[in-house]
Parts: structure tokens; C-alpha cells; sequence
């Protein structure tokens, strides 16, 4: 933009920035400005010494007899104040706080200083801002704006209530977001789990088969991708979905098992995996486990599916609960006890997420493992090292009080922040891992089944 | 003139440079400000620095501002709450001074006051319905009523 000055279009005069089109606007309500190649000089006129920024203002006010010339002085001392502001004038637009602009302001900037500006909106004002003019639709639809999002700073995600209620933490607000009833799924959907813009659901229908779904709750797109799966307990079944952003494409990993006829603590564990490019399944491993059953809990993180099981008893040596892995490029042997965790709370009370990248775990503090069935005692976070968990926060005493007696926790967390909630409210609880910060809203409406809500990041461009 | 060198003695002299605004007036500005300028930066690398640099986009007004802006930044020992507090203060102008920071700061490349100055217009548009962006920012909408109900029907729950 060098050499830029503007021009008003009503009078001719020109203006070196956008202050002194506002300025001009305001004197003469002139609003129709546009850029000009033409430079804004410092003239003075050599017969009256009058200083002038242009030809075409001197034309116009008289000031130019014939046989005047004018010559252009660069070292005149600025005057970026039009010579008729008045004090008065110029003193109420200083008191102005910025309200409304007379200059039309979207087009001074170039398209990658828009970008800029919308990029740091977060989601539901980006859509706002989407049916504001084509131009901003323009940008915010462009391939270099989804780009630089991408790259940006981690965005807030919504926490996802069961009847299509999402809540903003921004704004601290729930939107409707008009999602067909689960039911319409022709199964009862039991169990959810979420990640970047999309959401996998698991339910069983009347004919006894379960059937597996991704959604994107914001385009209302949906595909089912397994039909008919036997499963036991939908509840009991470990579900995991990930998604890659630059792709984007999506995977769904689910873990069933089935009793083995003649042995009686004996299951036969298979994990299978869905992707979404190339649209397929495809089944990783299948294993027979003694004494073990899987638990409810399965996250994929950096590549690998980790997910809880049991011992059942009348097996040595006691582990007790933990979690197992398994890398999901296949690369690693696929000893699945071998790759046992133990951990740091009892796993009924627990939830596991995936911090960008990380694992974390959100469960009870009490140290005794078998505390599963007594009152919880608090609220901790411990993050996965390896194979070794590490405290990173506690929630404070306060907070957690505030729950009531014996509360129902579930939590469930992306990107930075988790959020802890209770079935009986009345806030809920959020926790920024880049900050280390507590925080509690409060809610307006309270969502039954807190067990079903999940975490996820609205993103319009993922379809499932 | 002496080729640009870094001060290693605390008793050298601060090295200056001039910046002149499109409207011809001069500014100084210590060298270890100007850094901040990845445009600056170059120049003074370059040794392009020892005569006034012109700056025809930027006035003199504004070209103020922004040399007020790295000077303050460039301070060392200053604390972050205290900065960020000046920061807030510096961006409470109206709409036109601050398109024309972003302006001379994308020219500049200045990556801090850029950042700061695009979420203060982003802090505006916040939070606000289309309609109420319009005003603001005095932008026509160039949709026909028919894509505009589009729009609003397909995340109804944005505009509710």
C-alpha cells in the first residue's frame, strides 16, 4: 500500500489515514471515500505562503488564482488537523470512545490483516461474523483462514449435553443446537465419546445389535459405520474416537468382548479399528484374557488406544484396575497385559481425556483402591509419563464442597480445558491446564444424565 | 559514519535512529527499540539505518505512537501485569487510530503490537449480533435476504 493516500469522494479532498477520514467524515458528513495513488503533499502556495495538501483543494476552495504556482516543501511542519477543526470538535472527538465509525472500515485492510483480526474471534462469534458481509464470509470460508486457524491458538472447546444442549465456556451460555433426537437412530444410544468437531455414539436397538455412529453435532452430518455389532454391555464397552485436524480424517477404535464357552473367567478381547480415510475396518488384535474384564473407559492418544480393565478375581497376582495400551500402527508386540498401568484412583470414579496428546486421568483422591463404592473425597488430575502418572492439580476444597455430599462426578476435557460436573449442578467446574487455573459458572440449566456429556471443539469443516 | 555496532559497555552512548513520517517529521528511537521492527531490525543489519529511514505510509501521529509502543516494550525489568495495563491503555483509541497501528505495525512487522491491536478490533466485534457489527464498523450487508436466512438457519442457535 505504499504511496496510498485517501480521497473524498464528495469533495476531492485527501487524507493521509483513516483517523483523518473520520475526522473529515465528521466535520462534513461526507462518507464516500476511496484509496488514491495520489500523494497528500505539503504545499505552499508562493504568492500568499498559504499551505495547501493538494491541486484539487485549492481549485475548489478559490484559493488558486491564474498565474499561481505552487511548490511542494517537504519540511513544512505537520499539520494532520484540517485547518477548519475546531477546538470544540476536535475536543468531542477526543472524548468519543469509540463508537460508531463514519468511514466504512472493513475494506481498509487487506485480506491477511482481516484474517488476523477474525482469527482470534472464538467459534461462535467466527459464525456471526460469517453473515456479516460476503467479504467476511469470503475470508472466513478461505482455504488461508482455515489454515491459520489451524495453527492458532487452541480454541475453547463446548461441553456437550445428552439432548443437544451445548454449552459455550466463553460466554458462559447453552445453545440449542437442534440435534435429532438419539432415538430417531432407531438405537438407544448409551454410551458417548467425542474429540475435534466430531462425536461417536454407541447404542443398541431393539433387534439386539449394536450400532456404532459419527456425528458433527454443529452440521448435524451423521454416518453410521457399524451395524451390527454384538455387543454385551454397551455401557462396559470401551469407545475412543480421534481426529486429525490437518487431514481431516477420523478413527474410531471400540474393544468387545465375548465369554469363552468352557472356561469360566475367560474372554476373548478384540480391538478393532475404523478409518475414515480409507473408509474401513479393520481388526487389530484379538486376545484371550483370565480374570480380566475391559472397563468403561478408552481414549486414543499420539497414536495409541488405552483403555481400562478389571480383574474379575480368583486370579494371582492382584492388580487391580489400571489401564492397558495398544499402539494402534501395530508396530509394538501385542501383549496386552504386558502393558498394564496401574492407577493412581479408583477407575468406576475416574475419567480419561486426552489433553493434546497427553493422557489425563480426573478421579477421586482417596487412595484406597477399593473406595469405589464409599464417598468421594476430591477431585485430582494426574497426567501419564510414560508409564508413571504425576499429580498436576487438585481441585480446591471449596469448589468441591460445593458439589453437595457423595456427588456424581464426570469430567471430560480437550485441548486445555477439562470440565467436572455433577448430575445435581449447580455449576460447573473447569480447570485451564495452560493456566493451572479453577474456575466455576454457573448454569442456567442443569443437564440430567452428566454421564453423557463429553467435551468436544465445534469445527464445521469435518464431516463424518 | 561508523558502521553499527552493538553497545557492550553500559557507559556507551544509547545508539539512535531516525525514522521520518510520510508527512516529513522526524522521530528517534534507540536502536534496541527499533529491534522490535523485523523491518527496522533488517535495516539496521544491513547498515541502511545511519540516514533517516522514510516511512511513507505512516504519519506522524501515528509513527509517535508506535515508537512510544517499542520504546516501552524494549524496557527492561518491567512487569507483566503493569505492561499488559499499558498495553490496554495504548489500544483504548478509536476504530480509525487503530486500523492505522495494524497498519504500521504489518509494515513495520512488529508481531507484539500487530497481535495486540488486531484483538482489540476483535474484542469489538465480540460478543455482537451481525446488525450490531454493521453499525460499529459502518459495513453494508452485501447478502440478499434469501442467503441471509440461509445463513441464520443453518446454526440457527448462533443468532438465537
Amino acid at each position: 500500500m505504499a504511496g496510498v493516500s485517501l480521497k473524498c469522494g464528495d469533495c476531492g479532498a485527501l487524507l493521509k489515514s483513516v483517523e483523518e477520514a473520520q475526522g473529515h467524515a465528521e466535520l462534513t458528513s461526507h462518507s464516500n471515500f476511496f484509496k488514491s495513488t495520489e500523494a497528500v503533499l505539503n504545499l505552499v502556495c508562493s504568492s500568499c505562503g498559504k499551505p495547501c495538501r493538494s491541486k484539487t483543494i485549492y481549485t475548489l476552495s478559490g484559493f488558486l488564482m491564474e498565474g499561481e504556482t505552487l511548490s511542494a516543501d517537504q519540511n513544512l511542519p505537520r499539520d494532520n488537523k484540517t485547518p477548519r477543526v475546531s477546538s470544540v470538535l476536535r475536543e468531542r472527538e477526543r472524548e468519543r470512545n469509540a463508537k460508531v465509525s463514519l468511514v466504512p472500515m472493513d475494506w481498509f485492510l487487506p485480506d491477511d490483516l482481516s484474517e488476523q483480526i477474525l482469527a482470534c474471534l472464538p467459534f461462535a462469534d467466527l459464525v456471526r461474523a460469517g453473515a456479516v458481509c460476503t467479504r467476511w464470509r469470503g475470508i472466513i470460508t478461505s482455504r488461508s483462514f482455515r489454515k491459520k486457524l489451524l495453527h492458532g491458538v487452541s480454541r475453547r472447546p463446548w461441553l456437550l449435553g445428552p439432548h443437544g444442549h451445548a454449552y459455550d465456556p466463553v460466554y458462559n451460555v447453552w445453545y440449542e443446537l437442534d440435534l435429532p433426537r438419539f432415538k430417531l437412530f432407531s438405537a438407544c444410544i448409551a454410551k458417548v465419546v467425542s474429540s475435534t468437531g466430531l462425536i461417536s455414539a454407541l447404542g443398541k436397538g431393539k433387534d439386539g445389535f449394536a450400532r456404532l455412529y459419527v456425528y458433527n453435532p454443529l452440521t448435524r452430518r451423521r454416518r453410521e459405520i457399524a451395524r451390527s455389532l454384538r455387543v454385551e454391555d454397551v455401557i462396559c464397552t470401551p469407545l475412543a474416537i480421534t481426529v486429525s485436524r490437518t487431514t481431516p480424517s477420523y478413527r474410531v477404535s471400540i474393544v468387545t468382548t465375548k465369554d469363552l464357552p468352557g472356561v469360566p473367567v475367560g474372554r476373548e478381547l478384540s480391538i478393532r479399528l475404523y478409518s475414515s480415510q480409507p473408509r474401513m475396518w479393520v481388526t487389530c488384535m484379538t486376545e484371550v484374557l483370565i480374570g480380566w474384564r475391559s472397563g468403561y473407559e478408552s481414549v486414543i492418544c499420539d497414536g495409541v488406544l488405552y483403555f481400562s480393565i478389571y480383574q474379575t478375581g480368583y486370579v494371582s497376582p492382584w492388580h487391580g484396575d489400571g489401564l492397558v495400551m495398544y499402539d494402534l500402527s501395530g508396530r509394538c508386540s501385542n501383549d496386552l497385559l504386558a502393558s498394564f498401568v496401574p492407577v493412581p484412583c479408583p477407575l468406576p470414579r475416574g475419567c480419561l481425556m486426552n489433553m493434546k496428546e497427553k493422557l489425563v486421568l480426573v478421579g477421586d483422591i482417596s487412595e484406597d483402591d477399593r473406595a469405589s463404592f464409599m464417598s468421594m473425597k476430591g477431585v485430582g488430575i494426574w497426567v501419564l509419563n510414560g508409564r508413571e502418572w504425576h499429580e498436576i492439580a487438585r481441585m480446591p476444597d471449596d469448589l468441591f464442597l460445593g458439589f453437595g455430599s457423595d456427588p456424581w462426578i464426570r469430567s471430560s476435557g480437550l485441548n486445555d480445558l477439562i470440565y467436572i460436573l455433577s448430575e445435581r449442578g449447580p455449576y460447573v467446574v473447569t480447570f485451564d491446564m495452560n493456566q493451572k487455573q479453577w474456575s466455576r459458572n454457573s448454569l442456567d440449566k442443569v443437564p440430567t444424565d452428566v454421564c453423557d456429556c463429553c467435551c468436544f471443539e465445534p469445527w464445521l469443516e469435518i464431516a463424518p | 559514519m561508523s558502521s553499527s555496532s552493538s553497545s557492550s559497555s553500559p557507559s556507551c552512548p544509547k545508539k539512535m535512529i531516525t525514522l521520518k513520517s510520510s508527512d516529513g517529521e522526524t522521530f528517534e528511537i534507540e536502536e534496541i527499540a527499533a529491534l522490535q521492527s523485523k523491518t527496522l531490525e533488517s535495516m539496521i543489519d544491513e547498515n541502511c539505518a545511519s540516514t533517516p529511514v522514510p516511512l511513507p505510509n505512516i504519519t506522524g501521529k501515528i509513527l509517535a505512537k508506535v515508537v512510544e509502543y517499542c520504546t516501552k516494550h524494549a524496557e527492561v525489568g518491567a512487569d507483566a501485569e503493569s505492561l499488559r495495563a499499558w498495553d490496554a491503555e495504548f489500544v483504548s483509541v478509536d476504530h480509525p487510530t487503530l486500523f492505522d497501528y495494524i497498519l504500521a505495525a504489518n509494515f513495520l512487522e512488529i508481531p507484539t503490537l500487530l497481535n495486540l491491536a488486531c484483538q482489540s478490533v476483535a474484542d469489538m466485534v465480540k460478543g455482537k449480533t451481525p446488525d450490531e457489527i454493521h453499525k460499529i464498523f459502518n459495513i453494508k450487508s452485501t447478502f440478499t435476504p434469501e442467503e441471509e436466512e440461509e445463513l441464520r438457519r443453518e446454526n440457527q442457535w448462533a443468532f438465537d
